[in-house]
């Protein structure tokens, strides 16, 4: 698809070193953590906005599809060349060009690691709070086109509330900077809000201004066990209305918990069938009385145990049982289908339910845990890819989740985004209007389509 | 195209879920930003050559052979997938199709097993090095800065002797290449200390390379006939106990023998020790006479920490030292890019992966750092003197032997 003439010309711009074609390296460009492949025609690393613009042009000019991809981590299939075409790999553009302790600000590259910028943050006393999943590994640019989220959600938002400004390089090759170095800024259209989350679509993000907060001074973290999820479920809609705002509100519904409990420390009583694992910072009274609210709650929800622990240690204990569930799960089966659906708070127990009963119709088994406090759960299917009629029953119980998702008044992913796993499902959700618009705002930047296509639309 | 070794792990391409936490600890991956230089990348890459989508280029072996097996990446993965046997398995299919370099392979295949051929090939290479000239035009001293050879190795200038009286246990010494050649120090703390808490200690002189450096290049057979010999020696060697002091050639014989190579030696297995491990676990650690003043840091060599599960003992002992302050280093654990031959064979990626680790010493700002194994003790070396660092490097059982 890429002529020899057009390589030749990349390579001149770019270097040698940034253009590559052999097979072994478009193989490891063509997946993302789905089962979506796609190989790629040419796999460019670019270093400066300049060589990402250099890139566009041409591929404008040529109308070659264009993919931009940071760790390739994404569970939609957003980074996955679908297509063919120029992936465009941004992680050598992984710098930290300022840390601004004053004004409370990072300016970074897109190939950033986020765990990484977390914590050379935190040494000075400063905090970017998104933390998905994989913040190990994913990049800020991957995570501001899916404008990723975790379990910090709740309290503190997700990527698209961190993002002061951008500079993105559009399809043609024009270098726009929006947003600014300020809190306030309601100069025009809010571009920057409209690229995060765009997934690659509309332009090649190459440099993101982040808005970031002092570190809390402490941090409780609670763990209520419970006999039945409705109790489970109550907990967290009371401490919501009560007005507390834990850091963090995870829930973990029976399968996922026999499956971490081989695995972990997490000490649960026997009978347990859901818990709650909390977090609560700020200044320590503030904290600690946070903590000490949702101990009550939980006791009086019926909780068979609470546990409270300040120590850094003990804390991380529990984290790791919470983070470690998908790494428990994945265990049991080859195959691990991850989703992201969100319902209001208030419709939790039915959609975990639903999920339940789903899993048992398809027999399937389907584990549901997530971030309750924002009604974001992440149902895990479990499977073997090698099996042809269980990936059949596990495809039709995805969407039958999204369905009810729905209905219930929720939505498809809540920060995961869309790319190409949920595109069929986008309609039912944003209507024959939400679709229109949305196209012609992608057609308006990127007219001859080359910026990832196959992704969010059908 | 049939690929037996490869298919013989199948499972864990499977296991490969593709979330790419590996690349978070991935040595190489870190250093280049490249997914094939990574762990992901490479479990990839043997899925695609199995798949008939890749043929066993001269890229895919470049690849696969910049992994430094510290098995950082199965310690990572949430689901269970074997990354190492992987990459191995892969090697071991270009290695039996012949697609590893010639003097590589006669130097895996024909030195490395014969004790005599391999003691005279390290002898030469010491006169070599005394002509710098000479050496380099070899291509054998480039940016690794290949190490010092010793003219005389352990086994050869050891002397059996020493009568330790009413022998509480008696054990077998695995001297193993690098502590035999290159830090030959090392091997004779390891016997001292071992006396002085009361074992008669012998050092089997027929004993060859465990075999580390040439499975590790995908020369399985070679391997396993190694591993067969060294059975036989230590066999008639009657000893209780094998004790080593390389983090690698533990590993080797304690479980890759068996598990990589499928040589039956399960019941030997259970006799070996780590050094450290022995020590502590089996012996009753001495309190130190002398004092020393001193604030030493500690590595954690991949195949000790992560292929054995040895982290505490090595501490143990050094904490048992008196006046000996132990401070930690940031990630004790990372690989410091040594790797065996890896330092030769990728000077430039071993380096830069090397100081890394040279920083992370630095800025304890003890004026020791200890480890157990002579591979990162050599590389250790090298990269603190790349990056200006002045610090004595030495084994546990060195230091340790020093204050009893």
């Amino acid at each position: 698809m890429l002529s020899d003439a057009l390589l030749k010309k990349l390579r001149k711009e770019l270097g040698q070193e940034n253009v590559l074609t052999s097979d072994e390296e478009l193989v490891c460009h063509s997946y993302d953590a789905t089962l979506i492949r796609s190989l790629p025609d040419a796999v460019v690393t670019p270093r400066t906005a300049e060589d990402v613009s250099k890139v566009l042009v041409l591929a404008n000019e040529n109308a070659i599809p264009v993919t931009p991809r940071g760790s390739g981590t994404g569970l939609t299939g957003g980074s996955v060349p679908l297509r063919g075409g120029i992936v465009l790999c941004l992680t050598k553009m992984n710098s930290i060009r300022e840390i601004a302790p004053a004004d409370l600000l990072a300016v970074v590259e897109p190939g950033v690691v986020t765990g990484e910028l977390q914590r050379k943050l935190e040494e000075e006393g400063l905090f970017y709070p998104p933390d998905p999943a994989s913040l190990e590994i994913s990049s800020i640019g991957g995570n501001i086109g899916n404008s990723a989220g975790g379990p910090r959600g709740f309290k503190y938002g997700m990527t698209k509330d961190y993002i002061l400004g951008l500079e993105v390089v559009l399809p043609t090759g024009e270098l726009v900077k929006t947003g600014a170095r300020t809190v306030k800024c309601v100069t025009g259209y809010d571009l920057a809000r409209l690229f995060t989350g765009s997934e690659g679509t509309l332009g090649v993000i190459t440099s993101a201004i982040l808005r970031l907060i002092p570190v809390p001074e402490e941090r409780i973290t609670v763990l209520a066990s419970f006999k039945r999820l409705e109790d489970a479920a109550s907990l967290v809609s009371e401490a919501v209305s009560a007005g507390l705002a834990p850091s963090a509100l995870e829930i973990m519904d029976s399968v996922t918990l026999s499956a971490v409990k081989e695995s972990s420390g997490l000490n649960s009583p026997e009978g347990t069938s859901a818990v709650v694992l909390s977090e609560t910072d700020g200044f320590s009274e503030v904290a600690m009385k946070e903590a000490q609210k949702v101990r009550e709650l939980s006791i009086k929800n019926g909780a068979i145990s609470v546990q409270m622990e300040k120590d850094k240690e003990r804390r991380e204990k529990l984290w790791a049982a919470r983070r470690g569930a998908f790494a428990a799960l994945a265990r049991k089966k080859p195959t691990t289908i991850l989703e992201d659906i969100v319902v209001p708070r208030t419709k939790l127990v039915e959609m975990v339910r639903a999920v339940a009963e789903i899993g048992r119709r398809h027999q399937l088994v389907i584990a549901t845990y997530g971030h309750a406090g924002d009604g974001n759960l992440h149902p895990t299917i479990l499977c073997d890819k090698r099996d042809e009629d269980e990936m059949r029953r596990a495809g039709s119980a995805a969407g039958e989740i999204f369905e009810r998702a729905l209905d219930l008044g929720g939505t498809l992913s809540g920060e995961h985004g869309i790319g190409f796993e949920k595109a069929r499902f986008l309609k039912k959700e944003i209507g024959e209007a939400g679709i229109k618009i949305m196209k012609r705002l992608k057609d308006s930047f990127d007219p001859k389509g080359i910026m990832n296509p196959g992704k969010m639309f059908e | 195209m049939q690929y037996p070794h490869i298919s013989a792990h199948s499972e864990d391409i499977v296991r490969c879920i593709k979330c790419g936490l590996c690349k978070s600890v991935c040595p190489p991956y870190l250093e280049t930003f490249v997914e094939s230089e990574g762990a992901r990348g490479r479990v990839a890459l043997v899925e695609a050559l199995q798949d008939g989508r890749l043929t066993l280029s001269h890229i895919l072996s470049d690849r696969i052979f910049t992994c430094l097996n510290c098995k950082a990446c199965v310690e990572a993965c949430p689901s269970g997938c074997n990354v190492d046997d992987l990459v191995l398995s892969l090697r071991a299919e270009l290695a039996s199709r012949g697609k590893i370099g010639l003097i590589k392979r006669l130097v895996l295949n024909d030195i490395v097993p014969s004790r005599t051929k391999l003691d005279l090939a390290v002898k030469a290479g010491s006169v070599f090095q005394r002509f710098p000239g000479l050496f380099s035009m070899l291509g054998l001293d480039g940016e690794g800065g290949f190490p010092k050879l010793q003219g005389r190795s352990f086994i050869d200038s050891h002397r059996p002797g020493r009568r330790v009286r009413n022998p509480v246990m008696r054990v077998g010494f695995f001297v193993g290449c690098g502590t035999n050649f290159l830090h030959t120090e090392a091997g004779e703390a390891i016997v001292w200390v071992l006396e002085r808490h009361g074992c008669e200690v012998i050092v089997p002189r027929e004993q060859v390379c465990c075999g580390t450096p040439v499975f590790n290049s995908g020369e399985f057979g070679t391997g396993r006939k190694l591993a067969e010999r060294n059975l036989e020696v230590f066999e008639k060697a009657k000893v209780d106990a094998v004790i080593t002091g390389c983090g690698s050639c533990g590993l080797t014989l304690k479980k890759e023998w068996h598990e990589v190579l499928g040589v039956d030696a399960r019941e030997f297995s259970n006799k070996v020790y780590d050094f450290s491990e022995f020590l502590v676990k089996e012996l009753k650690l001495q309190k130190p006479r002398r004092s020393f003043l001193l604030a030493v840091t500690y590595h954690d060599p991949c195949h000790l920490a992560r292929g054995q599960g040895i982290k505490d003992e090595p501490r143990e002992i050094l904490k048992n030292i008196p006046g000996v302050n132990l401070v930690e280093m940031r990630e004790s654990t990372r690989c410091c890019g040594g790797a065996g031959t890896f330092a030769f064979t990728w000077p430039e990626l071993s380096r830069k992966i090397g100081s890394r680790k040279a920083l992370s010493i630095r800025d304890t700002a003890a004026s020791m750092v200890t480890t157990s194994c002579p591979g990162c003790y050599l590389q250790l070396r090298r990269v603190l003197r790349a990056n200006d660092i002045e610090m004595s490097v030495k084994h546990v059982a060195e230091l340790y032997a020093s204050a009893l």
